[in-house]
This record gives C-alpha cells, structure tokens and sequence, in this order.
C-alpha cells in the first residue's frame, strides 16, 4: 500500500513534463495508466541513453526512469474507438494528467469543460509550454526555450568566465526545464485532490511551464517588479566573491565564506596561513574587495591537500564545503547509499536496472518500486479487457484498426 | 531462331514489334515443355515471352488435355486439335514437336535435344517421364548440369504421390477449399477458374530462373520437387499458422471480413452486378459517409466504429445495398475510389475486356494463328522497362518438328523421312 | 554485388543484396528472393510495419511481434527502421541503396519519385539497379491512384468466376491475388537480373496486381468475351465437364471427377458407372458424352451422392484412387496438416523466434536435389539489425545513431 493507492490516474503525456508528473504521483502509490501512441511510443523511449549506445524502444535510461510504477496501454486517440476508449478510462480514473497542446485537446474533445461534463469529479492536470491562455498558448516550446523565456537562462552562467557580457545566456543540463514542470504540476494536482475531498468537485490544473520556470527565479523578478531594477548580468555582484570552486590534488571542492565566522573557521581549517591575518582580509568588504588575491592563496594551498581530509576538516568546523562531485562519484555517494536513495529493479529485455528513487521518506508507506516501467502496450489486455470488458477479438480488431 | 517462326505480332501496336526485334533477356535458354493442361504449360508461356526457347513436346498418340477433341474450346468447332483455343491461350509463343516417347528412338531425340537444352518442365503424371527414363535422373546422365522442374499435385514423393490428380482436386486437398464459401451452405465452394495452376506456373518458372542463375555461378544442375498442392498452402499461412500455433480451425465466412465493415460484394443495378467495398478504419468510413453525401444514417453512433460496425454488420450492409442497388457496380467503384474508399466493381470478361486500365496497360493482345485466324490473347504483363516480352503466336501441333530436329539436331532429311515412316514424329 | 555478404555460392542469390519497402502487396516478393539466398534487408518505419498488426497472432495476443502475417512473409530477412519520409531518412535510403542490386517496393505510384528516392533518382547512383515496383494497378493509367486490398484486386481479377450461382461472388479467404502478383514480380526480378548480367544495365520494373490477376487467377474471362462473346460465371464447385464437383461423404466432402479418360479403361466414363453400382439411367450411350453429362448434371447428381455418401473421406479417395479416378477429399487444414504424405514430404518445418519460440511455419513447396544453402532465420524483431546495418556496414557511430533515434530518423 502506498500513500496515494486511493487515486486512478491517467497519465496521457509525452516525453518528461506529464510523465515526471505521473511517475511521481505513481511512486507514491496511485493507480497511473500511461496511455501511449501505437508502434513508435512515448518520444522518450528514442531518446536515450541506451546500454551500449544501442538504440532500442524498451532500453532507452529516461524512460525507463520516468515510467516506474505505471501500467501502459497503447492507443490511438485520434480514431473514433481510440478517444471512447480514452473517455471511458478518464471516466474511471480521479485524476488526468496531460501535456498535449491546448489546440490538440480541445479539436479532441477532450477539454475540461467536456470531460467534466461526464465526470464533474475529474481533476484534470494540463502540463504545457505557456499555459491555457495567452497569447503564446499555442506556441511550440521545449526545455530550451523554456529556459530563454523565463529569464532563467539569461542569469547564466553566473561565473567562471571572464567577461559575462561576451557569454550568451545559458540553459541548465540535463532537461531540467521539464522536470521542474512536471513537479509542480504534481503538487498543483494533490491541492486540487485535497480540495475535492470536501465538496467532491473535480478541478482544472492549468500548468505553464513558463510560469514554473520564472518561479525559480522569483528574487529577480521581484528585484523587478518590486524595486524597479532590472538585474543584469554583471560579475561582481553575483556570490562569485567569498566562493571558491577549488581543486584539490584529488578531486574539486566549493566552499563558501560569505560570513566572519565562516571564514574564521575556514582558516583554521587551512592552518592558520600568515597571509590570512592581513587587513586586505580582516572583515568582509575587504575580502569581497579582495577575494581575488585570496583565491590565489587557497588555491595555492589546496592543491596538495587531498578532497577527502579538507572537506571533513571544513565540516567539523561548520563550513559549508562539499566536494564538487560527478555524476560517476555521486552515484557512488556513500551518503545516498546510507539513505538507500537509489533504487533497483527487474526489467524485461534490460536486465536489472539503478535509478534515482526519492528525495523523501514516509514513516509509514515507503516510496517503493512496484514494478518497472511498461514494455509497449504491455498492459493492454489487463486494461481493456479486464476492466473495460472488450474481447480478445476486439482487440484484434482494434490492432488491425491501428486503434491499439 | 526469331527468323524460324513465323510470327505475327501485337496488329495494333507498332512500339511492340519494333521492341521484339531487339534481344530478350532470355534468349540464349533453351526449355523442353513435357506439360499438359494449364500449370506446366502456363510456366513455359512466361518465360518464352521474355525470349526463351520452350520447345512443347506433344504426341497425336496423346493429345494436352485442351487439344482432345471433345474438350476443345470453343465446343462446336470441328473436332481438330489445332483449332483448340484454350491451348492456344496456355501455350502461345513456344515451338511444338510431335515425338512419340513410347518409342526408343523418339526419347533418343528427347536426349539429344536436352544436350543442347538448359531445363526441362514436367507436369506429366508422375510416373510418366520416369517410365520413360526421362526424368531427372535420367537427363542428368545426358547433361549433368541439367535444371528439371517437376510439378506434380503432390510430388515425386510420398505415400499419395502417385494418385491420379486435376486441377480441381488440389484446392480440395491444400485446405483451401474448406475455407472458400459461405458458413451456411453445407458444401464449400472454393475457387472458380484454375488458381492453383497458375500458382505452380509461376513458381515453377521462378525456380527455373533461380536454378539457372545457380548454374550460371556454380556450374551445379538442379532438380526441383515441387507438389502443386504445397504451393497452394505456401500462401495460407494465415489459416495453418492459427492451426499450427493456436491450435484453432478456421471454418467458411463467406463475404465478411473479422476486421472490417463495410465488407464485401454489395448488388447495384442491373443483373449479376456487384461492387466490392471495403472500410477499413475511421478514416475511409468518413470518406465513404461524404461519398454517399452523409445520410442521417451514417451519423448513428453504432455505426462510428469499426466494432460498432461489425456488431451491426446485417443492418450496415441492408444500408450499403440500399445505396448501390440504384447504381452501376462502375459507377459504384468511381465515386468510392474518389474518395479514396477501397471499391472495385467485380468484373466479368465483358467488363474486363472493356476496362480503361486494362486497355491502358496493353492487357490484351491480338496475334494470328495459321488455322484460328486472328484472336486475342492474354499479353505480357511483367513490364520489364529495358527488356520488355513479347507475345507471340501459338504453334500448330509439331509445327517445329521439322527446325528442332533439322537446324538444331543436325539430322539429315533422310533421317528425318526414317523417323516419319517408323511413326516416331507422330 | 555487395562485398558484404559472405555466402556467395550457397544459393542462386546469394551474391545479391535486397532492399525491401513493402506493405503485404510486397512482402512475399522480398521472401522469396531471401529464400533464394539474397541479403534481403527489410525497411520498416520507426516503431515498426503496418504489417505488424495482421490478424491473427500467436495466442491471440495482438503484440506487434506476434502477428503470423509478419512472422510468415518476413523469415530469413533482416530488418532495420528507418523513416523515409525525413531528409536524414531519405540520405540513408540513397546509401543503402547505393550498394544494393534491387529494390522491391510497393509503395503508391509517385511516392517514391516525391521523396526523391524514385527510380531514376536512385539509377543515377547505381545504374545496375533493378527496382521492382509491386502495386495495384501499375505506375500508370486511369485507375492508378485506386487503393488496393485483396478483396479489390480480386474483384477486378477473379472474383466474378468463384462462388455458388445462388450467391453473390464469393472473395478468397487468403491474399491470394496479392502473392500471386508477388510470385510475378520474383521471376520479373530474376530477369531482369539476368537482363543484367548480360548487359550490366539495371531497369525499372512495373508489376500492376490487375493485370496479372487477369491473366492468371482470372484468365479466360474476358478473352472468352473477346473471342467468342461468352460470359464465364460461377458455377459453385461444378466444373465445366461432369462429374467434376464436390460431393458428400459421410465425415465431410470430396472432389469427385471421373470419365476423363477415353474407352472402357479405369478412369473412363463406363467404370465409373460400374463403381456406381450401374444404375439403369445411366447405361443410356447418350450418357458417355461429357457436354450432355454436365448439361444434365442434376439427373447425375443424385446417383454419384447416393454413391459417396457410402464412404467417409479418406476411404472415397482411397476406393477412388485404386480405380484411376481424380478424386481427392476435401480437406480442413488439420486434415492436410495431419496427412501422411504431408508429413512424408516435410512441408511443415520448425522455426525459432525470440518472441513466439519455436513454431511450425508452412515450408517450401518443393525438394531440392541439389541442397542450396538457405539462410535461416526467423522474422526480424523492430530494429533488430539497425546497429548491425547503419554501423556496421554504413560506419556510423553510435553516437549518431543515438542521434538519429532521439529525431525519430529510426
């Protein structure tokens, strides 16, 4: 049992914003359906990356990672029998989630307004680029230019480069844009599930992935709105004073100084150098002004200290240090093993499969891995005939069709 | 050799008589004909349009099936096996020699003949030739590199192979019949026509053309097994492979389609005029709603579905019939096609021979015949771009006794006049 | 000739490398050809072939890797995705093609040429191509852009011929006017490659399912028209001579034909009356005319089914058999299957697959002296031989390969 094994949902998304939403609603425990095209699938499955750079519809790493704990059928939601089949699984289900365009759904009929006509109970989650309104509601966009549009992207990079001015904005890695969407739209869904408890009205979460992104950077857009300033890209202004991104002998730290008492405790961690103690150093406008020279002098010192003995010496005395980690060296994380974040699982033409769990625990129904994502169309008898009684000929038929 | 017929060609189109005067693609392979009825000869036919030499060897002592006198067509010609149309039509285009195999100088023609030969197709019964010692086994002591196709309805082998078979028992025993009907008549009906000797003369001059390339490489002959009734069940993977993996018996079902509807032939106007139809998903069933000009009928949820479809086939097709009983089965075929609806009239020869594609296409072709006069034939329908066939006349009986054994066998007039007077050319 | 392929004497293609872009009008084609030895590497779209979704499947379970249609007509292939309808799709096409000897498609006429990958196009390249094209009326004339499924071609073909008089015409329960036309455009290949080998020029190939049909499954009809202006209709299982029909036997039916041979000799129209038990009626000389027989079929018919229905089946066609008459029962599909000389010849033969193991598949027709050396395997998973093709052979990296899946390119 899980948290949220009350809630059916219906997962009718593509790639990562609906599925991420999905799957996080689906490692708690919910019922997830995810409904997916015929023959080619979800994008994901094509994108990577694949055990050998081989590329293969069931062995792709970001679907597998975001499909855990879903049951999958495959549909055709533009044919006749493919959207009353969508409808009637809507009609079972507590919650849709979808990031299809506003156009698309609606020339679908399957708009809020419509499917909650049927099932006023509906909570309906639409995942897009700009939001159901607006001028730009039917643009296309994807993580990159939801980075560009927000602002997000034009903060970047904030340092580590000479002249910023030269740099052109940068967008974070790894998709993050999409992510981010697909979390908000997971807590946006429970508060309309919570909401529903009491008057069992259903709601319309309408989720700008623009709006998602502009939110991380609310202290700008409040320097904004709120002081009339507009906060460009300087360096100098930015923490990249009182920060080091330093190299050890054996690996790269960041540590940050940003207050006396850090800074204290970070020379004594260092052995209290000599240089240390000069007025260009003694309070924290000197060493803004300064910190370029001090940077030579850490510098020159941690590069023959080894990561592992700094960092503890840092931490014992309470200073932010951590040790500049790759994905190779966090995965390996002794703290993410000691929290057992990493979980594993069985799959079907893969074998056994490590992914990122959560980063929470519940005392009482733990985040688990059920079963892994679903193999293309492979719950589509469970499904169709199991719950919604077609035959086995039927779906023959149906296959025949393309519906399936 | 092209010099040694005397050939008429298609009266009506000049391209194609000035094409046959350049090479065949096949010129240069020399095929002996033991055939009889449709699927060996149907075999050769497709090959000498494209330039091979298939030399028929026939006997008066034993007439092809479609010469003998009381089954010549048309049937109120006088009896005269050069006057059989149907012969004509499964063997124009080869050469003919009359040699009596029963006498030991005639199968030493045989034998010599296949020194000079590539193949040889047999469609005799099956223990005709062996009988002879003119099987494969035999003709591979003459030429070891020999391509012999055999094409028995059941083989050279096994327990029945050495039952008397036609054409019309094969369907029967391939399975195929079982399941050509309707449900509700307790016989099954099957095929008209001769499907399945078509089937195992393409196959067969297939192999042919395989074994020669084979040849060509490795210098190795060959000899080709082929049961007519295997060939037929090669193309039936969908009624086995449900009995072989599930397990499941496929019984009759008629006009109906499991997976589509509408499905089937729908009457339209006139006497025996019918016009296929056949909707096979959303998208042809809305263009098939316009085509008829979306009548409220159409909009009836039940029918917005395949499923829905074929749950209310009987109501649908009462519907469809409505339609295109006050149409032509032509008319009925234009507009669905329009629309882009699968549709095709269902032709009879009348409608065949006036058809615009078929007319386009050269289909049908007109040649002379030294008794029969002018008539038309089935024309060649592998359009090769750079080596096109040609169709060509059919040969009176042992019409080219006198080139095969004279030009190509070397044998004296003397010899010949031996040969004649012992009865061996007959 | 490929310099990739490796067995090049085994089999009469062996030399030969086949690119295949065909629905079911095409398939058979491209197996045929596989069967004769040739590399025949098969393109399917991203996600994988319409074909895929052919009822029936192997436990009913219609899984794109189960369907018996694509696990029959694509043994012994290679198969790789690969979307032509993208420029990336369509450069790959060119490469691929560039070192293949034919092409067998059955796309709609045009197609091709709009993507540029039409047969002059790719001639261009590789001037010995020989390029089949497989469709329902040919690449030219009024009803080329009609859409074609069995039930169509048959119409147009054969049908008006088959089914019982009191019925409409009745449709073929297998693709038979397509692989009929696909047995066509295998030896229409074969000559042109021998075209080819005499004159190193490759050629275009039109092969129209109309035509062909109306000329083999359907012919007579309309040069019966022609000729003679007869109408040639259907007749049930009644042949044009009698007795040449189906009749009943106690477990089922049988094809019974007898009096085809001339005289007093087995086989001949008086044994068959004496097997009959010499009924009075029939001892009339009249009755030895075959014509007059099947004009009074219906006087005959009683007799001949009073006589059969004595027998069951297999004892009909022994008892029929031992006395020179083409008889021949009509057998189920399990019948056939489970039939000593069926099983005397091998036809069934045991094939090994990923997904739906080991199974019996229909074999080849026919025996062969002199063994040419098949190539045996099963029916291509989706992408199974991508890596094997597109780096292997063509050199990407995997890399771009990622690349192209991640595009939908493959």
């Amino acid at each position: 049992m899980g948290a949220l094994s009350d809630l059916k949902v219906i997962e009718w998304g593509e790639f990562i914003s609906g599925p991420y939403c999905g799957k996080l609603l689906a490692d708690l425990g919910a019922e997830v359906v995810k409904v997916e095209k015929p023959g080619y699938g979800d994008r994901s499955r094509s994108y990577g990356p694949f055990p050998q750079d081989l590329p293969h519809t069931e062995k792709s790493g970001l679907y597998l990672y975001l499909n855990t704990n879903k049951l999958g059928v495959t549909l055709n939601w533009a044919s006749v029998t493919g959207a009353e089949i969508l409808k009637e699984l809507v009609t079972q289900a507590d919650i849709l989630i979808e990031n299809h365009s506003p156009r698309e759904v609606e020339e679908l009929g399957f708009d809020y307004r419509t499917l909650s006509k049927a099932h006023p109970g509906l909570v309906m989650t639409s995942i897009t680029p700009f939001g159901q309104s607006g001028p730009y509601h039917d643009y296309k966009a994807c993580d990159l230019v939801s980075f560009h549009v927000s602002g997000l992207a034009h903060m970047n990079p904030s340092g580590g480069v000479d002249d910023i001015q030269e740099e052109p904005p940068l967008r974070g890695k790894s998709l993050q844009a999409d992510f981010l969407a697909g979390l908000s739209g997971a807590i946006a869904t429970m508060s309309a599930v919570f909401a529903r408890h009491a008057t069992g009205q259903g709601r319309h979460v309408d989720l700008s992935q623009h709006e998602a992104l502009a939110s991380v950077i609310r202290r700008d857009l409040g320097a904004a709105t709120y002081e009339g300033l507009e906060r460009i890209r300087v360096k100098g202004a930015q923490p990249s004073t009182e920060t080091l991104l330093g190299q050890c002998r054996d690996g790269q730290f960041f540590v940050v100084c940003n207050t006396d008492r850090f800074w204290a405790n970070w020379v004594e961690v260092m052995g209290n150098p000599e240089w240390a103690a000069s007025e260009l150093f003694q309070d924290r406008a000197a060493r803004r002004e300064n910190w370029d020279a001090a940077k030579i002098m850490i510098e020159e010192w941690a590069k023959d200290q080894s990561l592992g003995e700094l960092v503890r010496a840092a931490q014992a005395r309470r200073v932010p240090c951590m040790p500049v980690n790759t994905v190779k060296e966090s995965t390996n994380s002794e703290q993410l093993a000691a929290r057992n974040y990493f979980a594993e699982v069985d799959r079907e033409e893969v074998g056994r499969v490590r992914f990122p769990g959560a980063p929470y625990k519940l005392s009482q129904t733990p985040w688990q891995v059920q079963r892994p994502a679903p193999l293309l169309g492979e719950h589509n008898e469970e499904v169709l005939c199991g719950r919604l009684g077609y035959s086995r000929q039927d779906l023959a038929v149906m296959r025949a069709e393309g519906v399936i | 050799m092209l010099s040694a017929l005397r050939v008429s060609y298609e009266l009506e189109n000049p391209k194609e008589v000035k094409r046959a005067m350049s090479a065949l693609p096949l010129e240069g392979i020399r095929i002996i004909s033991f055939t009889n009825g449709i699927a060996g000869p149907y075999a050769g036919r497709l090959l000498c349009d494209f330039g091979a030499e298939v030399i028929v060897v026939e006997t008066r002592k034993r007439l092809d099936t479609f010469r003998r006198p009381r089954l010549v067509y048309p049937k109120d010609t006088e009896p005269d096996f050069d006057k059989s149309w149907s012969w004509a039509e499964y063997n124009r285009g080869k050469m003919s020699i009359s040699v009596d195999l029963k006498k030991e100088e005639g199968r030493e023609l045989i034998k010599r003949l296949v020194e000079l030969s590539d193949a040889a197709i047999d469609n005799f019964g099956a223990r005709v030739l062996r009988g002879f010692g003119l099987d494969y086994w035999g003709l591979r002591e003459v030429k070891s590199d020999f391509i012999m196709v055999s094409m028995q309805g059941l083989g050279q082998t096994g327990p029945e192979h050495e039952y008397v078979l036609w054409g019309m028992n094969l369907m029967p025993l391939a399975g195929l019949t079982y399941v050509w009907g309707f449900p509700d008549i307790p016989t099954p009906t099957g095929s008209g026509g001769y499907p399945t000797d078509y089937l195992a003369g393409v196959t067969a001059a297939l192999m042919i053309m395989a074994a020669v390339e084979y040849r060509n490489r490795t210098g190795k002959g060959q000899f080709i097994d082929m049961a007519q009734v295997e060939n037929a069940a090669t193309i039936m993977e969908s009624v086995y492979m449900d009995y072989t993996v599930n397990g499941r018996l496929q019984e009759r079902r008629g006009n109906h389609s499991p997976y589509a509807a509408p499905y089937g032939a729908y009457p339209c106007m006139g006497e025996e005029r019918w016009c296929a139809i056949e909707v096979r998903n959303d998208d042809e069933w809305r263009r098939f709603c316009g085509a008829l000009g979306n009548p409220p009928w159409t909009e009836e949820p039940r029918f917005a579905t395949v499923l829905g479809r074929l749950d209310n086939r009987d109501e649908l097709d009462r519907r469809v019939e409505e339609w295109t009983a006050n149409r032509t089965h032509l008319e009925v075929m234009e507009v669905l096609q329009k629309a882009g609806v699968p549709a095709a009239a269902v032709l009879d020869g009348q409608d065949q021979a006036n058809c615009p594609q078929l007319a386009h296409r050269g289909t049908y072709v007109r040649i002379d015949h030294p008794k029969m006069g002018v008539a038309s034939y089935p024309g060649v329908v592998m359009r090769l771009a750079e080596s096109p066939g040609v169709a060509r006349r059919p040969a009176l009986l042992g019409e080219h006794t006198a080139y095969v054994l004279g030009e190509l066998l070397g044998l004296s007039e003397a010899e010949i006049r031996h040969l004649e007077e012992a009865e061996v050319l007959v | 000739m490929t310099a990739s392929n490796k067995r090049r004497n085994g089999a009469p293609l062996s030399p030969y490398r086949v690119i295949e872009v065909a629905d079911e009008k095409g398939v058979y084609c491209g197996k045929l050809l596989a069967e004769f030895g040739a590399d025949t590497v098969k393109i399917e779209r991203p996600g994988g072939d319409e074909t895929r979704s052919i009822p029936p499947f192997a436990g009913d379970d219609p899984h794109p890797e189960k369907g018996f249609f694509f696990l029959y007509y694509n043994r012994h292939k290679r198969g790789i995705t690969l979307n032509i309808e993208c420029r990336d799709g369509q450069e790959i096409f060119k490469r691929l093609v560039s070192d293949a000897d034919v092409v067998v498609e059955s796309l709609s006429p045009g197609h091709l040429d709009s993507l540029g990958l039409g047969y002059s196009a790719l001639a261009e390249a590789n001037p010995s191509l020989i390029m089949t094209s497989i469709t329902g009326f040919g690449q030219n004339g009024p009803y080329r852009d009609f859409k074609t499924t069995e039930l169509i071609s048959f119409a147009m073909g054969a049908m008006f011929q088959c089914g019982e008089p009191s019925r409409p015409p009745s449709v073929s329960p297998i693709l038979m006017a397509l692989h009929n036309t696909a047995l066509h455009a295998a030896l229409a290949t074969l000559i042109a490659l021998r075209h080819r080998s005499v004159t190193g020029a490759g050629q275009h190939v039109d092969i129209a399912i109309h035509d062909v049909s109306a000329t083999s499954i359907g012919e007579g009809m309309a040069t019966r028209w022609l000729n003679f202006e007869e109408i040639v209709t259907r007749h049930g299982s009644q042949h044009t001579t009698a007795p040449a029909a189906i009749y009943p036997c106690k477990d089922g039916h049988a094809y019974v034909v007898g009096g085809l041979v001339p005289g007093n000799a087995p086989g001949s129209w008086p044994s068959f009356v004496e097997w009959i038990g010499s009924p009075e009626v029939l001892a009339e000389p009249v009755w030895e005319d075959p014509n007059f027989r099947r004009q009074n079929v219906d006087v005959l018919n009683p007799y001949i089914t009073e006589h059969t229905m004595k027998y069951t089946k297999a004892e009909l066609y022994k008892e029929g058999q031992a006395r020179h008459f083409p008889i021949a029962p009509v057998q189920t599909p399990a019948d056939f299957f489970d039939s000593p000389q069926t099983k005397a010849r091998g036809f069934f033969v045991e094939g090994d697959h990923p997904v739906v193991g080991r199974q019996l598949y229909p074999g080849s027709p026919y025996n062969l002296a002199v063994p040419w050396e098949a190539i045996e395997r099963p029916a291509p998973l989706i992408g199974q031989h991508n890596a094997e093709v597109y780096c292997g052979e063509l050199g990407l990296s995997s890399e771009e390969l990622c690349a192209l899946s991640a595009s939908g390119v493959i």
